[in-house]
């Protein structure tokens, strides 16, 4: 079986507020702060830099996953726990994501998911309360401060994929279509705006086609 | 000519750190701790990410699925030279420790002390314009130290606890900067992380992960000596020019441990020249002190180990092979006098072994040992017909066959303060 490995950069634009959370709220004086990480440069100096973790879109991407497999008859666990993933079923999901490695079993990822870069991150802070679902009033003690990424920010990241078949070509660029109506982070929605192919070769699957043909793949 | 066969290159390597990397020491529960104190990468750690590259390369290029890179079987050369180094490892890769302030940084040895109080004179003048005794200082000279022959003459160099409380700080990492020893001060950053129930869409109960990571943006520099021009032939046939991309620690598919390796070749004859010429001024002849940068070890039995090597008979036999004129050079480790008995002259502590290797034979715990740690002193007397190119080519090849596994790499000691 023909085996294809390529390196996408995607570009993304939020359509609603998306945050996603960090710990350490004392630190950045907000509740919920947005994920921040730290660089150094050469003479020592630190400091902060907003991204979103590959670990944040990589997770996204595997719900979508699942929820799209069945589309291209392949089995999909709709879990995430090692002692509930079935050993008995081939699970694509598995397979490309990577899984609780076995006796005889690579079970390492297929697609390597970068870091997020985004392009003038200028963070909204903004209030919020939570309602009592009984009373339908603000519940008291419940108002926490969040910071989000506004509307119409951009975002780019890499996806490396490695040595994939093309039915796994499929449920990769399909899980990244089903990932703009599911969602990323906390309620955030993103629409990719490109897919730009860096390097290698990606086959002419159906999706793939799909996705030329409404001008998304580069 | 020293490098008589001419596939020897030898190279400064150095390593960015493009994402948070996370080196872990330990974890417990689902919490995965950081390094922390001595953040070094090990040469295993390298060497393991480099041979991991070149098969994700292969395996882009050639279409060769990547576990196959690894297979004995496989009939494409560049996965026959993987798998014979993997087998038979050659390429000595030097410990990297972190730039810091365009300083490569070092372990402190055991003699680099920081005080924990004031002392009385500087507690009681409000405006103390000198220099604060809780920098960080050096408590025995180089010369004292080769020359000591009992162990009461280096007790007493010891700083007292009427001193304001002197504590060692040795493994950490220190650079000498304007002459004055600092510590190196690297954000660890710690980021929580949960998994998401795939149908609920909430946080799954019991998966709550805590990383600590290095900082993206540091860098790390080594030296990687390759005697039979591994990876000459690599970046030929792979075409990568002088730099690769290698991923580092755990959680490299999601956005961890990316960092990018640049190689810049150096002539070895005038690297070794310099540097014998660097150790001749400190005044070096027929003793040296070494200090460990990696965890010095020698297995006795399979069993046990012994945390110093009390002979060290250099080149070892495969470096000796495609370098013959490397000059040899036996070192042995110096007795000190204490009471009616003789002492081994080592200075610091031991570190436990153990970790997890992930050997393309399949996955197993690494056997746990007792090993010097790294920071630790050792004074050597040597016989050489050229002692100081012997130990500048030691600090480069490593000591014996261990240090292509990354163990037993020394630097010698080079300045009249002993850090």
């Amino acid at each position: 079986m023909n085996t294809y490995s390529f390196k996408l950069r995607i570009k993304a634009k939020t359509e609603s507020l998306l945050t996603v959370g960090m710990g350490k709220p004392i630190q950045f004086g907000v509740d919920v702060p947005f994920y921040r990480i730290y660089e150094v440069d050469s003479n020592g100096n630190s400091f902060q830099k907003t991204i979103i973790p590959g670990s944040t879109i990589k997770g996204a991407l595997r719900s979508s996953a699942i929820r799209v497999a069945w589309m291209l008859d392949l089995k999909a666990e709709p879990s995430i726990r090692p002692e509930e993933i079935s050993r008995e079923i081939k699970d694509a999901v598995v397979n490309l994501f990577g899984g609780p490695s076995s006796e005889g079993r690579d079970e390492s990822a297929k697609v390597i998911i970068h870091n997020a870069t985004i392009s003038f991150p200028k963070l909204i802070r903004r209030s919020r309360i939570r309602i009592d679902k009984k009373t339908l009033r603000v519940e008291e003690g419940a108002l926490f401060t969040e910071e989000s990424l506004p509307i119409n920010a951009i975002i780019s990241f890499e996806i490396e994929a490695i040595n994939l078949n093309e039915k796994e070509i499929d449920l990769l660029f399909l899980s990244l279509l089903e990932m703009m109506y599911n969602g990323i982070g906390r309620g955030g929605l993103l629409k990719i705006e490109e897919i730009k192919c860096l390097e290698g070769e990606i086959p002419d699957t159906e999706i793939v086609k799909l996705i030329k043909e409404g001008g998304l793949l580069g | 000519m020293v490098s008589s066969h001419n596939k020897t290159k030898l190279y400064r390597v150095t390593i960015k750190l493009l994402s948070p990397t996370i080196l872990t020491k330990k974890y417990r529960r689902n919490i995965y701790e950081a390094i922390s104190g001595q953040i070094y990468l090990p040469s295993r750690a390298i060497r393991g990410a480099l041979l991991e590259a070149f098969a994700r390369e292969i395996s882009v290029r050639y279409g060769i699925i990547r576990k196959k890179c690894f297979s004995p079987e496989s009939e494409e050369e560049l996965c026959k030279k993987l798998v014979e180094e993997i087998e038979d490892p050659f390429l000595r890769i030097q410990p990297a420790y972190p730039i810091y302030k365009n300083i490569k940084a070092e372990p402190a040895g055991p003699f680099v002390f920081r005080r924990k109080m004031l002392l009385e004179r500087e507690s009681n003048v409000s405006s103390y314009s000198g220099n604060s005794s809780r920098e960080l200082f050096s408590c025995i000279k180089l010369s004292e130290l080769l020359g000591a022959i009992s162990l009461e003459e280096l007790i007493k160099k010891i700083p007292s606890v009427k001193e304001g409380y002197p504590k060692t700080l040795l493994g950490k990492l220190i650079i000498v900067n304007n002459s004055k020893i600092e510590e190196v001060d690297i954000p660890i950053m710690r980021h929580e992380s949960t998994a998401i129930n795939k149908i609920y869409y909430k946080a799954e109960e019991g998966m709550l992960f805590s990383y600590e990571t290095l900082p993206a943006g540091l860098q790390f520099r080594t030296t990687i000596f390759d005697g039979l021009g591994f990876l000459a032939h690599f970046f030929e046939k792979l075409e990568l020019g002088n730099e690769i991309e290698v991923f580092i620690g755990r959680g490299r598919t999601r956005g961890f441990g990316r960092a990018i390796m640049r190689f810049n070749e150096l002539h070895i004859e005038e690297f070794v020249e310099k540097r014998a010429k660097e150790l001749e001024k400190i005044g070096i002849r027929s003793t040296c002190a070494l200090k460990a940068l990696s965890p010095i070890i020698r297995i006795t039995d399979g069993l046990h180990s012994r945390p110093y090597l009390e002979k060290i008979e250099y080149p070892p036999n495969d470096i000796k092979s495609v370098c013959p004129d490397i000059p040899e050079a036996t070192l042995n480790l110096r007795k000190l006098g204490a009471e009616d008995k003789e002492l081994w002259m080592i200075f610091g502590d031991l570190i436990k072994l153990k970790g997890w290797s992930t050997s393309y034979r399949g996955s197993g715990p690494i056997p746990s040992y007792y090993a010097g740690m790294p920071g630790n002193l050792y004074v050597y007397e040597i016989s050489s017909s050229d002692p100081l190119k012997a130990l500048s080519f030691m600090e480069i090849t490593g000591t014996d066959e261990f240090s292509a596994v990354g163990y037993n790499w020394f630097k010698v000691v080079d300045k009249e303060e002993v850090i």
